[in-house]
């Protein structure tokens, strides 16, 4: 085996470990509010897909969601992903996650602990050497009132 | 790129595992009461902090806390860490992991099922060739009675 192949192996676990801590970067921004920091894990034309809560092309758009959408849908969160299959192809990859999610809502009624569920199916490319998000796709399993369950309530209410 | 060069990101691939299997095999003693081979896992001066429950330093203290407060604060936990992000620097490493824990606290009115979650902020020294913690540092976000949730009850002091 060549020097160049071994390399190439190398390269492949090394942006495998990139894209999950890019990931996990993601999760711990956006759990500390830092939106701003979020935004910039997005490549330019990168698309984010979050099912109720909307799409968004761009990374501007996508700054004004998580900072306008976002930070009212929860006023507290614990994003903990799972399962992560990571794919590379050259520059570019994909990543499949389950998100297990403990978030306090805000309601009428007062504050309320949710359980949420989900997976993300998302998509990723090298940018100046750097990991980029160039989509990101979350479809909700469920929203549930802690003391509820997803039988009761699967999607708050609905 | 030389030999050497690869080598040495090997090497990094390597540690950044070695890390997470040393970090797994804290969960997994704690959750069994193997206290003894929970402190070997830490280097001598090493130091903990655990929030609420105390910080600990040198294994004398860490032998204290995991033989003595541990096993008399719950009698059952299942320790589920998640969302990996570890930076190897040479001989030095940080870590940081979520932990959702359900755990069985004893109580005198009797045991009571308890969510627990929180985030390690973790650095690690590698000594004759093997990881090991140099600081564990643990931030609670809840740890809450399985019937209320953490909008009720976030921690079991308030």
């Amino acid at each position: 085996m060549s020097l160049e192949e071994l390399e190439a192996r190398i390269t492949v676990l090394e942006d495998i470990e990139e894209v999950k801590r890019l990931m996990a970067t993601y999760i711990y921004l956006i759990d500390d509010s830092q939106w701003d920091d979020v935004a910039d894990l997005f490549a330019d034309n990168a698309r984010a897909e979050y099912g109720m809560l909307g799409s968004y092309d761009g990374k501007e758009a996508i700054a004004t969601f998580f900072k306008e959408v976002v930070s009212k849908a929860w006023s507290w969160a614990v994003h903990q992903l799972l399962n992560p299959l990571v794919i590379v192809e050259g520059e570019r990859a994909t990543g499949r996650w389950y998100i297990f999610c403990a978030a306090t809502m805000p309601s009428p009624e007062g504050d309320r602990a949710m359980w949420i569920q989900g997976g993300y199916d998302n998509e990723f490319i090298k940018v100046d050497g750097r990991w980029k998000f160039s989509m990101l796709r979350l479809v909700f399993n469920f929203i549930t009132p802690y003391d509820e369950g997803w039988v009761k309530s699967g999607m708050m209410g609905r | 790129m030389s030999l050497e060069e690869l080598e040495a990101r090997i090497r990094v691939l390597e540690d950044i595992e070695e890390i997470k299997k040393l970090m797994a095999s804290y969960c997994y003693r704690v959750d069994v009461f193997q206290m003894d081979d929970v402190v070997d896992l830490f280097a001598e001066n090493a130091k903990a902090e655990y929030g609420p429950l105390g910080s600990y330093e040198g294994k004398d203290g860490l032998a204290t806390f995991f033989k003595e407060v541990v096993p008399n604060t719950q009698s059952w936990s299942a320790h589920q860490v998640l969302n990996p992000i570890v930076t190897v620097e040479g001989e030095k490493a940080k870590g940081t992991w979520y932990l959702f824990c359900p755990a069985t606290v004893l109580n005198p009115e009797g045991d009571r099922a308890v969510w627990i979650q929180g985030r390690y902020d973790n650095e690690f020294v590698k000594i004759d060739g093997r990881w090991k913690f140099s600081l564990l540092r643990f931030t609670f976000n809840f740890g809450t009675p399985y019937e209320e949730g953490w909008v009720k009850s976030r921690m079991p002091e308030e």
